[in-house]
């Protein structure tokens, strides 16, 4: 923590509780953070980020894009065959 | 960004387990400690610093090479207690939680009652302000994080982050000042 340099405000501030984490219960989520490090190293995991991040958008927003041109054609269809 | 965080960072980028057993060496009590007076409350902070840390771990790979560690990692976990927040809120029965947090006081049995009394009034106080003034005055006055830092972590422009931070000193010295008020006037001996 920085020292309070004499400003009165961070000198109360020093006051808060500061209780340090259980050593256990910091080794414990340090395991859990390096097994999630390791496992998202993976190939497969860097696809499915892939996949997730970037295609899946994008085959969402083409099919988005096609069922509105198909909309409007069939529209345009109905429209033409009434008149 | 000195050259051990430059580093640092590029065997990050490089998913090296020593380079990220180091960053939490370095950095996890900064993070435990903001998280637990950012929530005044320890169990809400052990879940958050777990999931910030877990974020940390998953996007340890995606990092660019002018990462600031601190300002990185201080910017998940901020971004974790907002979210929580935002589920918090819509669930009705922790609103009450919300608009006012509780605080868990743990003074340290070795201070003198003066002194466990003021950090209670601290405390206090400073669960009052608004999340958005307890994290800057936490980020600069507690944790000492240059303005260029905090304004990438709140996600703000520098001269905005100065605004902020006078308008969040001006509301806990308000604050402070009202409940030493109303500590003067419930003070055993007060004149009637």
């Amino acid at each position: 923590m920085i020292p309070p340099n004499g400003d009165p405000l961070a000198t109360k501030l020093a006051l808060l509780p500061d209780d340090p984490l259980d050593p256990r219960a910091a080794s414990r989520v340090l395991r859990h953070a390096r097994a999630v490090l390791v496992d998202e190293g993976r190939p497969a995991a860097r696809l499915l980020r892939v996949w997730t991040g970037v295609l899946l958008p994008a085959v969402l927003v083409a099919c988005a894009l096609f069922y509105t041109w198909g909309a409007f054609r069939t529209l345009r269809e109905i429209y033409v065959a009434s008149r | 960004m000195g050259a051990e965080d430059a580093e640092l960072v590029a065997r990050l980028r490089r998913r090296d387990k020593t380079a990220f057993d180091d960053v939490y060496a370095l950095y996890h009590p900064r993070i435990f400690r903001f998280l637990q007076r950012l929530t005044g409350s320890r169990q809400l902070a052990e879940d958050l610093f777990q999931d910030t840390w877990l974020a940390a771990a998953r996007h340890a790979g995606d990092v660019t090479e002018d990462t600031e560690l601190g300002a990185w990692l201080f910017t998940i976990a901020r971004n974790r207690y907002r979210s929580h927040r935002r589920w918090a809120f819509l669930d009705f029965t922790q609103r009450e939680r919300l608009t006012h947090e509780p605080v868990d006081h743990a003074p340290s049995p070795d201070r003198s009652a003066e002194a466990r009394a003021e950090a209670a009034a601290v405390t206090e106080a400073f669960a009052r302000l608004a999340p958005a003034h307890r994290e800057i005055l936490l980020l600069v006055v507690v944790e000492g994080l240059e303005t260029a830092q905090v304004a990438t972590v709140l996600g703000l422009k520098p001269d905005a982050v100065r605004q902020r931070l006078s308008r969040a000193r001006a509301e806990l010295a308000a604050t402070l000042e009202t409940e030493n008020a109303v500590a003067r006037v419930l003070a055993p001996g007060a004149s009637r």
